[in-house]
């Protein structure tokens, strides 16, 4: 019988589960649990299982109890597609977090996940914290190595870990055949601030290749200097679309006087309904005080993608001087410029326009509905008498967001109506809302007054949250 | 090159997931979070949302919603693959099953993909068979089915790029023609193979498809819950003809999913056979 | 710029513009902070907007942490500061969370 591996560390514990998982290896992570008060986080490896025998799975069950009785968090790490079946079909899966852990891969299994597009950025990240002269070697071997998949997240992880020793070899990649390791040249150029490669980026910003004039605009903006406004605006007259689009990222990336001016004239000048509303969209985040009143005058083009995107600028920098004329436009015949109008009203205080807002509700779509009780409650000073009364309305929603406006003005009136509903309300997007509220607030006897609705509630969402939270 | 910005909470995630999952069968687990925020950004960003809960209730109250649902499933189902991938199972395919099933008197053979993303999977069947001489023997129809719309009308346009060609020999791009950075499957390979969209956890999938003789069915069923898997299974035990293979990928087995089926090791790789 | 100690960590707020001169003053003030301890988590809740020369102090700031084994953590951005980051790529440089909570931990 092979001991377990462990180790403890600013309290959090770490057990290395042997191939064969063993009883005894889970009877040990109890007692040295039981043993280490310091113990604030568990943490089961299971790398090396390929199986996992059901007693060692009554054994993680006990560990989980140990936990809620500690009050301390456990997670399984690497566990195999394999064994997340088994979970899953003995129901056990809610029970657990579950996550990936690198430091008990190889490196070589590590740059094998470079091949896979949806888990080579964790682990590139991974390598960035942890780098080391024994990775920067074996990084450097794949860039030899010419596998462009591998080179292209070798590069980026090189980059991450702010690697500047090696420069020639970003600077060599932007000459490479795939486009796929030229952009990530041309960012990590750009994060670590090779002025001198800026003007070879210039020549990027026009490439078909997918992802490189977008990699060239974003370097651009990191390396710039005052005179690269001017000559990215130049590019604003391009006749390609996407020439265009990509200098207008750059500008609002530069995001400085003289790229507000170009842009501001650009707005003026373009035509092309796609590029206008980038132009709205990149405009809206610039600080200069005329943006407001550019955004407002865009809330009467013709385009209703355009109008939405004006809006939407508008509802992210607050409605200030706008406040009445925003308000207004709660009532637009675009639903969705009614929406983010609403949402741009967030932090009034106002009585009257209070009073205002609430006025638009009968008169408007769903969605529109949906944004005046999302903004009431951030607002100041409401009367929580109209979200009170909207607890009953017959859509889930409008009741879902009622309640959840009233817990952020008003706890103790909202946490009452949460522990009625989350019993008695017909939709499981409420209820689910109730619990998440009782959870917040946390009130005495909270955990014995949400395991009683567990023989009642029949949404597996809810079943899994709640056990998840406070056992069965 | 994009990345993803704009985060999920606890109650988006619940809501969202249950769209999809109704829609299509697949189920995000917690730890798969992230694949929704990765491929969703984008969207949400283009219409000027900068929450999830923005997006569901587009989702939900806006006039174009079904093709908004639609173009949700197309982007959370984009499942990553390329040429030769697991190629052991495929050589089996090509060296035992289809060899066998002709030498028992099969003159018809039907082979099925599903799903089938962007076509690298029924090309690579297609190709093998081709140079093995197997369509000289027998009338062999490879059949290709996804659920998203988008990567049947990209496989069957036939174009890739660098990425789906990771860790294939020189000689296995004579059956592309290439121009600039694209690579085109010849039409006398792409003629074997026939693209249609459907969900193989729904019933109907067996009806559209009918009987077939060797099913492929990899890295896929680790994203539908107990209840997706084994409605998946049911289909395709109901869908083989006898002796009817079925190919997983090689991290996934049937245990706790059927009883239905044996499963044989052929050395570089398993297959399931359906019990009779 | 204030300085809070959260359960043992230093939180440094940001506020209003990020540009070249208030970035500089930020490297600053966070360098001298980081000579002291281990660790520092910039709040940007109060962080208006930002551009690309602000973008370049904060990754001097941290290419200078990095060089030193400090850490460097970001939180409590608006979707407007996370999209700059993003599309330069630097969202998966820095170790950016949703709130102040999430980067105490």
């Amino acid at each position: 019988m092979v001991e377990l591996q462990y180790e403890i560390k600013n309290g959090v514990f770490k057990a290395h589960i042997n191939p064969d998982n063993d009883l005894s290896d889970i009877s040990e992570v109890c007692n040295i649990v039981e043993e280490h008060s310091e113990v604030v986080l568990i943490g089961i490896d299971l790398y090396k299982c390929s199986y996992i025998q059901s007693k060692f799975l009554a054994g993680l069950v006990a560990v989980k109890k140990l936990a809620m009785v500690r009050k301390i968090n456990i997670e399984l790490l690497n566990v195999c597609d394999n064994i997340i079946q088994v979970l899953q079909s003995t129901n056990l899966q809610k029970l657990f977090v579950i996550k990936d852990d690198f430091a008990s891969y190889p490196l070589d299994a590590l740059f094998e996940r470079f091949l896979d597009t949806d888990k080579a950025g964790t682990v590139s990240e991974y390598l960035a914290a942890n780098y080391d002269d024994n990775i920067q070697n074996k990084l450097i071997e794949l860039i030899d190595g010419g596998n462009p998949l591998l080179v292209e997240y070798a590069i980026l992880t090189m980059g991450r870990a702010q690697d500047y020793q090696n420069l020639e070899i970003y600077r060599k990649a932007l000459n490479a055949n795939e486009a796929s390791v030229k952009s990530a040249a041309i960012l990590v150029l750009g994060w670590i601030g090779d002025t001198q490669s800026k003007e070879q980026l210039y020549s990027y910003l026009a490439s078909k290749e997918i992802g490189i004039s977008e990699a060239a605009a974003a370097s651009i903006a990191l390396l710039s200097d005052d005179t690269d406004s001017e000559k990215l605006a130049k590019y604003l007259h391009d006749s390609d679309i996407r020439i265009r689009l990509v200098a207008i990222y750059a500008l609002s990336l530069i995001n400085d006087e003289k790229a507000f001016e170009y842009l501001s004239n650009a707005m003026n000048e373009e035509k092309d309904e796609a590029v206008r509303i980038q132009l709205t969209k990149k405009i809206a985040l610039f600080k200069d005080e005329r943006v407001g009143r550019i955004l407002l005058g865009l809330l009467d083009d013709n385009s209703i993608q355009l109008r939405e995107a004006a809006a939407s600028g508008l509802s992210r920098r607050g409605s200030g001087e706008f406040t009445s004329i925003l308000v207004e436009k709660i009532g637009d015949n675009d639903n969705w410029v009614g929406f983010f109008a609403a949402k741009s009203l967030a932090g009034i205080e106002d009585e009257n326009i209070i009073k205002k807002i609430e006025s638009y509700y009968d008169k408007v779509e769903q969605n529109v509905k949906l944004a005046i009780i999302e903004v009431l409650g951030k607002c100041k000073g409401v009367d929580p008498s109209f979200l009170l009364s909207k607890l009953d309305d017959t859509n889930e929603d409008i009741r879902k967001e009622a309640l959840n406006s009233l817990s952020l003005m008003h706890g103790p009136v909202a946490l009452t109506a949460a522990i009625k509903l989350f019993n008695k309300d017909e939709s499981w997007l409420v209820r689910y809302k109730a619990v998440n509220i009782i959870l917040e607030q946390k009130p005495v006897g909270y955990d014995n007054l949400l395991r009683a609705r567990l023989k009642d509630e029949t949404n597996k969402y809810i079943l899994e949250h709640i056990i998840g939270e406070i056992g069965e | 090159m994009l990345l993803s910005s704009i985060k999920i909470n606890d109650q988006e995630f619940v809501e969202l997931k249950d769209v999809i999952y109704r829609n299509s069968g697949i189920m995000f687990a917690e730890n798969k979070k992230y694949l929704l925020e990765n491929r969703l950004s984008k969207r949400l960003a283009d219409l000027n949302f900068t929450t999830f809960k923005d997006y569901i209730y587009y989702l939900k109250y806006d006039i174009k919603k079904r093709q908004e649902l639609d173009t949700l499933i197309n982007l959370v189902t984009i499942n990553e693959t390329y040429f030769l991938r697991e190629r052991g199972q495929l050589d089996y395919l090509v060296s035992n099953i289809v060899p066998d099933l002709i030498k028992a008197g099969k003159k018809s053979i039907k082979i099925w993909s599903a799903p089938c993303s962007t076509g690298e999977e029924p090309y690579s069947i297609a190709i093998l068979l081709k140079n093995a001489g197997l369509f000289d023997k027998a009338s062999i129809d490879i059949i290709a089915t996804d659920i998203n719309s988008e990567v049947v009308a990209l496989a069957k346009k036939g174009e890739y790029r660098q990425a789906s060609f990771r860790g294939v020999p020189a000689d296995f791009m004579r059956n592309f023609d290439v121009q600039g950075q694209s690579y085109f499957i010849k039409d006398e390979i792409k003629r074997h193979v026939r693209f249609n969209t459907g969900n193989i956890t729904t019933p109907t999938i067996t009806s559209l498809i009918g009987k077939v003789d060797v099913i492929f069915c990899r890295n896929v069923l680790i994203y539908f819950d107990m209840d997706g898997k084994q409605r998946t299974i049911k289909n395709f035990h109901n869908m083989l003809t006898e002796p009817g293979y079925l190919c997983l990928g090689h991290s996934e087995t049937l245990n706790k999913i059927s009883e239905d089926f044996t499963m044989k090791n052929a050395g570089t790789c398993i297959i399931y056979m359906k019990k009779k | 710029m204030n300085v809070k100690n959260v359960n043992g960590k230093n939180v440094a707020y940001l506020e209003g513009e990020i540009n070249a001169q208030t970035g500089a003053q930020v490297k600053a003030e966070i360098n001298t902070l980081l000579n002291k301890g281990d660790s520092v988590i910039l709040s940007f809740k109060s962080v208006v907007y930002m551009n690309s020369s602000g973008l370049r102090e904060i990754i001097d700031l941290f290419k200078t942490a990095s060089k030193n084994k400090k850490e460097v953590s970001l939180c409590d951005m608006n979707s407007d500061i996370r999209e700059m980051f993003s599309f330069t790529g630097l969202d998966k440089v820095f170790k950016i969370y949703d709130t102040e909570a999430a980067a105490i931990g």
